[in-house]
């Protein structure tokens, strides 16, 4: 009866401390480095071999956002000082501060394969060149943008309470494309084969858009806000949380309209982090239950590892060649962890 | 959790009342505590006890529209940034803009979950400014709402009114609401102490205040006692003399309400009282009496409510302008709609007298001499038909009754009703249930043990349309 499971688990590497809460964590391409951004307002590069950790400069008042461009060559961050800061690598020299307006600077997104860098900052979207100019500034949505992805280097998305606004971006040409839903979105998850844009809601639902075209659904039911959401690399399942189960919605057949979605479960408090590889089908969760958990969506429902950390766990992040995981915890504890299969 | 929870003092007030002012002086004054204020305009300055962060309202309403559900997105945002620092603030203070409703505010901390586990909504403080408050009263929605969602009143710029206005603003607020703390104050000079941390949410002290407001609805809000000597006194509208300063104020700041299309003929109808208007506007006549009473106590006219009431229940006699009323068992309406309109008492006998007045206290109404002794009471009818209804019974309550009845008054009164808090006297349960409720949103506890204290259920309403026979058909359900 029992089908073999797959034997996988997560070895320990090392672990670092940057000191306060971690509000963003990004590897560089490489997987030599990881950045690490914190409530202190610290932005710092941890080695990928040892953890040790540099501090190369700050946002007053904390970090919220960090990027790496595909090249290799920058990170950006963005903070409560309302400034996007640009960070050549590996040496981690700033480039150039610019004021984003006077809200926030709570997203940041380079474009895939490019080198133009995309901002959120309160309703304000902007697309800004490699020299920290304004390109251009995307206004049309309806409140403060918390969700930004990019699909491809052409097309941006960003959410907002009242909808999705699709940004088309040519050669100095820009559109928009508004999808419309009278709710708060929370997140925006652009499926990596760019035919379904998710949304977590405020209000204990995701929401999902059919790319091309408009068609949009519901998944309600869940037990509070979702905030976590991502997506497997084939495209096929959307992990959600928003409980204490991680929620996995099978978009390989018809669905998931009108289907049950697969529930994992083995946190014993809320979901407050989720990641699949960026290659392969391995996904993982963390929880405010200070747990990390392994799992193969489509083979078995049960964790496949778990390890318990030093305090709640506040990000997830795999290595670009999906072979190692960066885990950050809210007491500024950065663990590394190894998937062996 | 382990860390106690933020306490969240939320100040709102209109545009004026002085908001900027008490924020300033919290800002600077030496209080000794660690307070992240969150303000309505951008600007984010680190003061040396304060972190201030400006930020724009953002409304996230629901789907299906409903204002109890709708939350403000910006300080889900910020709250949820100040959860992640290290270093701790003792207090957070949140200034709303003038026309703000704070129930989105106060809403935001019961609808979310990480919200409600680290910060706890302490008080709901509005200023108000002395000099307009009657004028927004009767124009601006708002400004009954703000008062209603109040657990601290302040009453600002009181230097600018004279001492009647006061009184005057203080009833109607009472009307309003039956629980806040009322402070006077002038370029907002509250002590900190009175607006922060006050745990007003924490319910046995917030019920202690003023029990005006659990006692039955009267037909009039205001009674004054006087010594009387026979003869005819006058009693005259449109000039206050009762500060005997010399100063005689014209009552201009309200002037406009009562000088609609009044001419001195005076043919309109002697409303019975069910034409008026929520705006203390008094065209259809103000509903007196005039009764002989024992003393010029408080005492006696304790003693004359009841008569009072009765009076109130009698067919009203016109009084038109300039005409006479007698002590008698039978309700007046005084036509005192304009400046100038006078009225006489025609007093039998020497002795003391009891007024009683629909809508107090008198609203522009010179008398001489002065009430010996006043008394004002829960009003029958308030500004934007919003107020106030309590319940105090001793009988126990049976838990599953209780949700009943609660869930099924939030589900349909939810929208009207503003702030809902009692502390309950459950069967069977050692300790005090105290709760909270904010629109739908409800928050309810085992608190305190009730000890040798005397077990009683003392609920508290304030919102628009109130039913008093329907809550105490509510309650009584739930009676074990």
């Amino acid at each position: 009866m029992t089908a073999k499971l797959p034997s996988a688990r997560l070895d320990a590497l090392w672990t670092a401390d940057v000191d306060d809460f971690p509000t963003a964590l990004a590897w560089l391409p490489g997987g030599t480095q990881l950045a690490v951004g914190a409530a202190s307002g610290e932005v710092s590069l941890l080695a990928a071999n040892d953890g040790a950790r540099r501090v190369i400069g700050r946002h007053e008042n904390g970090v919220l956002a960090l990027a790496c461009r595909s090249d290799g060559a920058r990170i950006a961050s963005g903070g409560q000082d309302g400034e996007i800061a640009e960070w050549r690598l590996p040496d981690g020299e700033v480039l150039h501060r610019t004021a984003a307006g006077k809200a926030w600077v709570e997203l940041l997104a380079y474009q895939p394969g490019g080198k133009r860098l995309a901002s959120a900052a309160g309703k304000r979207v902007d697309l800004w060149s490699e020299a920290g100019e304004r390109l251009h500034g995307f206004e049309e949505q309806g409140g403060v943008v918390a969700g930004l992805a990019w699909n491809g280097a052409k097309r941006l998305g960003a959410a907002a309470f009242g909808g999705v606004w699709l940004h088309s971006i040519g050669d100095g040409e820009y559109s928009t494309e508004a999808l419309p839903w009278k709710g708060a979105p929370l997140t925006l998850a652009w499926s990596p084969n760019g035919k379904v844009i998710a949304c977590g809601m405020l209000d204990a639902s995701v929401h999902f858009w059919r790319r091309p075209g408009g068609h949009h659904s519901q998944m309600a039911g869940y037990a509070t806000k979702v905030r976590e959401t991502s997506w497997s690399a084939n495209s096929r399942w959307l992990a959600t949380g928003g409980g204490q189960s991680v929620v996995l919605w099978d978009f390989g057949g018809k669905g998931p309209e009108g289907t049950r979605p697969v529930q994992l479960d083995g946190h014993t408090d809320r979901i407050t982090a989720l990641a699949f590889q960026r290659e392969g089908g391995y996904l993982v969760s963390g929880g405010k239950d200070w747990r990390l958990s392994l799992w193969r969506p489509g083979s078995t429902a049960q964790a496949l590892d778990a390890h318990l950390l030093g305090a709640p766990i506040s990000a997830l992040a795999w290595s670009p060649d999906s072979r190692r995981v960066a885990v950050a915890s809210e007491n500024g504890e950065i663990a590394l962890y190894a998937l062996a299969v | 959790m382990t860390t106690p929870r933020i306490p969240v003092t939320v100040l709102t007030g209109f545009l004026g009342a002085g908001k900027t002012t008490l924020l300033n002086r919290i800002l600077t004054e030496q209080h000794g505590k660690r307070i992240a204020v969150i303000e309505n305009e951008f600007g984010e300055v680190g003061v040396d006890q304060a972190l201030v962060i400006g930020a724009e309202e953002e409304l996230f309403e629901t789907n299906n529209g409903c204002i109890c559900c709708t939350v403000r997105g910006d300080l889900l945002r910020i709250l949820g940034q100040l959860m992640r620092r290290r270093d701790k603030f003792d207090c957070v203070l949140i200034e709303t803009t003038g026309l703000a409703d704070p129930g989105p505010v106060a809403q935001t901390f019961f609808l979310d979950d990480e919200l409600r586990e680290q910060f706890v909504l302490d008080a709901i403080v509005t200023l108000v400014d002395a000099r307009h408050f009657e004028g927004q009263l009767a124009s601006a929605r708002e400004a009954a709402e703000q008062v209603a969602f109040a657990d601290v009143l302040v009453l600002n710029k009181t230097d600018l009114v004279d001492e009647a206005a006061l009184a005057r603003i203080e009833s109607q607020v009472r009307a309003i609401n039956g629980t806040a703390q009322i402070h006077r104050a002038q370029n907002a000079n509250v002590p900190i102490h009175q607006l922060l941390g006050l745990g007003a949410f924490d319910l046995s002290r917030a019920l202690a205040v003023d029990a005006t407001f659990l006692e039955p609805q009267y037909p009039f809000e205001w009674a004054g006692a006087y010594q009387l000597s026979a003869g005819r006194h006058t009693l005259r509208a449109g000039a206050a003399h009762e500060d005997g300063d010399g100063h005689a104020r014209a009552h201009t700041h309200d002037g406009h309400l009562h000088d609609h299309d009044h001419d001195h003929d005076h043919d309109h109808g002697n409303g019975n009282g069910n034409d008026h208007e929520p705006d203390h506007d008094h065209g259809g006549g103000l509903a007196a009496a005039l009764l002989p009473v024992a003393a010029a106590t408080r005492e006696a006219l304790d003693a004359a409510v009841e008569s009072a009431v009765r009076a109130f229940a009698e067919a009203a006699v016109a009084v038109h302008c300039g005409g006479e009323l007698r002590p008698a068992a039978h309700r007046y309406t005084l036509d005192l709609a304009h400046d100038g309109a006078v009225a006489t008492l025609d007093i039998p006998a020497d002795g003391a007298y009891a007024l009683f007045l629909e809508h107090g206290p008198p609203n522009g109404l010179a008398f001489s001499p002065q009430p010996v002794a006043r008394r004002s009471f829960a009003s029958h009818s308030h500004a934007a038909g919003i107020s106030s209804i309590g319940i105090d019974d001793p009988r126990p309550l049976d838990p599953r009754k209780l949700n009943d009845w609660l869930s099924y008054l939030l589900q349909s009164r939810g929208q009207d009703i503003f702030r809902m808090k009692g502390v309950l006297s459950l069967i069977g349960e050692d300790r005090q249930y105290v709760f909270h409720g904010v629109h739908m949103m409800f928050d309810g506890r085992t608190g305190g043990s009730w000890g040798a204290a005397q077990r009683r259920n003392r609920l508290v309403f304030i919102g628009r349309n109130l039913d008093r026979a329907e809550l105490e058909a509510g309650f009584e359900s739930a009676v074990a």
